[in-house]
C-alpha cells in the first residue's frame, strides 16, 4: 500500500482512534484521581506561567477524557483527532523542552504520583509516535467516522 | 482510492473548539464541586511552596522546624533527618490525624525526599499547605545532601507520624 493510501486508510484510522483513546483515557484518569499531584508535576516542567498552571491542570485531564470519548464514538471524528493532535504536539514540546533544559523531573503523564522514574528521550519518542497517529486520524477521517460495522465488512 | 477529504475544515475547527470548550467547562465545574478544590490562583495555589537551600534547612532544623520525610517507609527506616516524621506521599491521608496532633498549624515545616528529580516532597508540602499548615517549605536537595553534609541523622522507625 502506498504511503498516501495508508495515510487515508480508514481501517487504520479506526484502529489508531482506539489506541489513542486508550492512551488518553489512562492519562486523564490518572490525573483526575489526584489533581494536586498533577498540578505539581505540571509546575515542575517550568513551561507555563505560574498563574496558568492550576487552571491548565484542572482542564487538561477533561480535554483528554472527552477527546478520547469522541475518538471512540467517531463523532466528530476529525475534530477529536485534531484535539488529540494538539495535545500530542503539546506533550512533545513539553517533554523535549524539559529534557533540553536538563530538568530531571518525573513525567506526570498518567498521574504517576508515586513514580520516581525520570523523564527520558524515550518518552519524547513515544509522544512523537502518538502525534503521528493523531495526524493519520485527522487526514483519514471525515467529520463523522464510518461505522465500525461497515469497515469490518469491507475487510471480509 | 479515496480522495483527500475536501472542505469541511471550518466545521472541523468549530467542533474541535466546541469539544475543548465543553471539556474545559466540565473541568472547571468538577473542580468547583470537588471536596478538595484546587485554588486556581492566589497564594494557596499548589506551586507556591518555597524551596530551602542546605544552609537554610540546617538553620530551620536548629530552629526547631518540623522535618517531614516524604520518601517510602523503608527509606525512612534506613536513615532520615534527625527528628523527622515519616509521611510517604501515598500514605499521606492516613497520616493526617497524627500530623494534626503533633504539628501546630503555624509551626515551621520542612518536607524533603530523595533530592532533585523526586517530587514527593513538593507534593506532600502542597498537600500540607492545602490542609491548613501555613509555614511549609521544601528542602529539594533532600536526604542525600543532608547526609553527605554530615548533618544529624537517625535510623529506625522511631518517630513515624502514624498512630
Amino acid at each position: 500500500m502506498t504511503a498516501r493510501g495508508l495515510l487515508l486508510d480508514r481501517r487504520l484510522s479506526f484502529a489508531l482512534r482506539l489506541v489513542i483513546a486508550a492512551v488518553l483515557f489512562l492519562a486523564s484518569l490518572g490525573k483526575l484521581t489526584d489533581p494536586r499531584a498533577f498540578t505539581d508535576a505540571l509546575a515542575a516542567y517550568a513551561l507555563l506561567p505560574a498563574a496558568t498552571v492550576a487552571p491548565v491542570a484542572v482542564v487538561l485531564p477533561w480535554i483528554e477524557l472527552i477527546a478520547g470519548l469522541a475518538l471512540v464514538a467517531g463523532v466528530p471524528a476529525r475534530s477529536a483527532g485534531l484535539v488529540a493532535a494538539i495535545l500530542a504536539a503539546g506533550y512533545v514540546v513539553a517533554t523535549a523542552a524539559a529534557l533540553a533544559r536538563g530538568l530531571s523531573i518525573s513525567c506526570g503523564c498518567f498521574g504517576d504520583a508515586a513514580s520516581t522514574s525520570l523523564l527520558g528521550w524515550g518518552d519524547v519518542a513515544w509522544r512523537v509516535a502518538l502525534l503521528a497517529a493523531t495526524m493519520q486520524v485527522v487526514a483519514a477521517e471525515g467529520l463523522l467516522a464510518q461505522p465500525a460495522r461497515r469497515l469490518l465488512r469491507r475487510r471480509a | 482510492m479515496r480522495r483527500w477529504p475536501s472542505g469541511g475544515w471550518r466545521m472541523t475547527l468549530l467542533l474541535a473548539a466546541l469539544l475543548a470548550g465543553a471539556a474545559a467547562a466540565c473541568g472547571l465545574a468538577a473542580n468547583a464541586l470537588s471536596s478538595e478544590p484546587l485554588p486556581l490562583s492566589g497564594p494557596g495555589a499548589a506551586f507556591a511552596v518555597r524551596d530551602l537551600s542546605l544552609n537554610e534547612a540546617v538553620d530551620a532544623h536548629a530552629g526547631g522546624a518540623v522535618f517531614i520525610d516524604a520518601r517510602a517507609a523503608q527509606a525512612y527506616q534506613a536513615g532520615h533527618v534527625a527528628g523527622a516524621l515519616s509521611v510517604p506521599y501515598a500514605g499521606r491521608s492516613s497520616a493526617l490525624a497524627g500530623l494534626r496532633r503533633r504539628i501546630p498549624a503555624g509551626a515551621p515545616v520542612v518536607v524533603y525526599c530523595t533530592g532533585p528529580g523526586c517530587t514527593a516532597a513538593a507534593r506532600v508540602a502542597s498537600w500540607m499547605a492545602a490542609k491548613g499548615w501555613r509555614d511549609v517549605r521544601t528542602f529539594g536537595a533532600g536526604y542525600p545532601l543532608w547526609e553527605a553534609a554530615g548533618r544529624p541523622v537517625q535510623t529506625g522507625a522511631g518517630t513515624e507520624s502514624q498512630p
